[in-house]
């Protein structure tokens, strides 16, 4: 079966993020597919490369970017509700003149369209927030 | 309004219908308007939509609310645009009425139906997108 995630969850303040990342795993463990996640809302945060945890605390925009890498997973990031919060590609640093993006490698920006097109075609849609 | 049949249900593609659930209160949180912009992106991209609201969520349909005064864009007008993107199918959850003392009067578009409805709603849709 084809998985598609909504994340609406930010890291950290609520379980959102975590608990889409813990089922994120077992759906690939259960011999699954993710077609896409896409990350909405608040959960645009974790897509933040400037997100810094202490060393006894796990890094969910880092674990999020592993398990994207390593399972070469779809990753849009909502470019409207990003720019609202201050998460944004070098390339969109670039044209709305900030000194830097801050986007983490693997995730892609892009619009609400990739939430619609996963709704359509991937077989569930779970929402975490 | 036209009432779409609650029990459709197939694996056509064409036929994938999107459900999204508005749960929450129009302001407090941006979970309100960001839903409703998903279900405007949705039916102007032609996917076939519907919207529910149900518990807090039946607070954005109500009116008159005054949003200026807190900066913020009014919900209930914004709400008013499903139909021009195509989403008719406009559901409201008669208990979550009753429960805060609204009537039909009290909303400014949808359909309210009762809990069984709302099941039968749930289970047919392809995907449900919760806000």
């Amino acid at each position: 079966m084809n998985f598609a995630l909504l994340i609406l969850g930010p890291p950290y303040s609520t379980q959102a993020s975590a608990s889409a990342l813990r089922f994120a795993r077992a759906v690939l463990a259960g011999g699954h597919g993710i077609y896409r996640l896409f990350f909405y809302h608040d959960g645009v945060h974790n897509a933040s490369a400037l997100v810094s945890t202490t060393q006894d605390e796990n890094s969910l925009p880092q674990q999020w970017g592993e398990l994207i890498e390593q399972h070469q997973l779809d990753s849009v990031v909502c470019i409207a509700a990003a720019t609202r919060r201050g998460v944004l590609s070098e390339q969109e640093a670039k044209r709305l003149g900030k000194d830097s993006g801050n986007l983490n490698p693997g995730h892609e920006v892009s619009g609400l369209g990739q939430l619609v097109d996963a709704s359509i075609n991937a077989d569930r849609v779970i929402t975490f927030g | 309004m036209d009432k779409p049949s609650l029990n459709e249900s197939t694996d056509k593609p064409e036929d994938k219908n999107i459900l999204l659930v508005f749960r929450h209160a129009p302001y407090g949180n941006a979970l309100a308007r960001e839903g409703l912009e998903t279900a405007l992106a949705c039916g102007a991209m032609g996917a076939k939509t519907s919207v529910l609201y149900i518990n807090e969520g039946v607070w954005q349909l109500v009116e008159p609310q005054n949003s200026s005064a807190i900066d913020c864009k009014n919900q209930a007008a914004m709400a008013s645009a499903l139909p021009l993107y195509d989403v008719d199918a406009i559901w409201v959850d008669e208990d979550s009425l009753k429960q805060r003392n609204l009537t039909s009067a009290d909303i400014n578009a949808g359909t309210i139906i009762n809990h069984t409805r709302v099941q039968a709603l749930l289970t047919s849709s392809k995907s449900i997108l919760s806000f």
